[in-house]
């Protein structure tokens, strides 16, 4: 099996262990983990929209009082329940975020029609690339962008194949630790053995 | 729209690369949101309206969405989900608006329309997924950056169609 799906079949396999998850310390800790997982892959991390998204969800979540009354804010209640709610469901996404990331760290390729359009577009998206930065003068606009298209158009499409190497043992060790790692993850949670922070 | 029987595939992977080398743009453009976008990528959806024809369309449709999400990691995350429900919604209106009232509607028109059916799909897909009755406080600024950009890029295409030789070649 080809490195690309190996991560594709892992990714799919660990998926549930994060969507399921109902135990608040167990998904904070799954999200780090996938965090630290796609960064291993080259993947970028970037906090800011992380933060962004963790603090609006909880904040729309605030709206709807939940359990215990931490404090008000004028006539604002802030409940316990809301906010461990909204972080819940933050750090869920931000968890299948970094897993989708992983997931296609390998170029994963498509079958049929549509696999052989997507390694179209990305040959021609290529292409662009290269000829965008050949172009030297982009003002006007259009008529930089134009160009740019009618060079591109003059080119047969070459498609390069992408093939991704075979998985070696040891990728296939390390990607079902992942899987396994989420899992055990999921069952510490479901079974309370990790503390119940909500 | 023209119909043809044959989807001309190089045709709609060259579009969709433009999609895609436009959204790596606007990637780059910091957001308050994660699915909150600017709408670059749709430009090469709003000209190919008159190049395309609707079978041709849906594809090129699909390609953008893909795309994007595999060149952003995106593909199995919820932020795939706000793009194909918004992408889906916005060329089904534009479609429609372009093919019933063709002459009577410019590019700037069908480009809102596409952007408010976009930025509505994935209003009430937030509803559910992220902010449940809180989204309505995040409606009225996601819903005005939607018109602003979408006359801005109603007024860029229309511009395009008329000036382009690389448009007239292939019309």
């Amino acid at each position: 099996m080809s490195i690309a799906n190996v991560r594709l079949l892992a990714g799919l396999l660990a998926l549930p262990s994060i969507l399921f998850q109902r135990n608040f310390l167990a998904v904070i800790i799954q999200c780090l983990y996938v965090i630290v997982v796609a960064v291993s892959y080259s993947r970028r991390f970037k906090l800011l929209p992380n933060l962004i998204l963790l603090f609006s969800v909880s904040l729309a979540h605030l709206l709807q009082p939940n359990g215990l009354l931490l404090f008000s804010i004028g006539k604002f209640p802030i409940t316990l329940g809301a906010l461990t709610l909204g972080a819940h469901k933050a750090f869920t996404l931000i968890s299948l975020l970094y897993l989708s990331h992983y997931m296609v760290t390998a170029r994963p390729k498509f079958p049929g029609l549509l696999g052989q359009l997507i390694s179209l577009q990305f040959y021609f998206f290529e292409q662009i690339r290269e000829v965008w930065q050949s172009i030297k003068v982009k003002r006007p606009l259009i008529g930089a962008i134009d160009e740019m298209l009618l060079k591109i158009s003059l080119e047969s499409a070459k498609v390069a194949e992408h093939s991704s190497p075979r998985a070696s043992p040891k990728e296939l060790l390390f990607n079902a630790f992942h899987v396994v790692a989420l899992w055990t993850l999921f069952f510490l949670g479901y079974y309370s053995i990790l503390p119940i922070l909500n | 729209m023209t119909p043809r029987s044959k989807p001309r595939i190089e045709f709609v992977a060259l579009l969709a690369a433009c999609a895609l080398f436009l959204s790596t743009i606007e990637y780059l453009i910091p957001k308050p949101l994660p699915f909150m976008r600017l709408g670059l990528a749709n430009l090469p959806l709003i000209i190919a309206l008159g190049l395309l024809s609707w079978k041709e369309y849906l594809l090129l449709a699909l390609l953008k969405v893909l795309g994007q999400a595999l060149i952003s990691g995106t593909i199995f995350s919820y932020i795939f989900l706000f793009s194909l429900a918004g992408t889906t919604a916005s060329i089904l209106i534009m479609l429609l608006l372009y093919n019933v009232l063709k002459k009577r509607v410019s590019l700037i028109g069908i480009s809102i329309a596409g952007a408010m059916a976009s930025n509505i799909a994935q209003l009430l897909l937030s509803r559910y997924l992220l902010f449940g009755e809180a989204a309505k406080l995040v409606a009225p600024p996601f819903l005005i950056v939607g018109l602003v950009t979408s006359i801005i890029l109603g007024v860029f295409a229309q511009q395009f169609i008329a000036k382009s030789r690389w448009y007239k070649g292939v019309q």
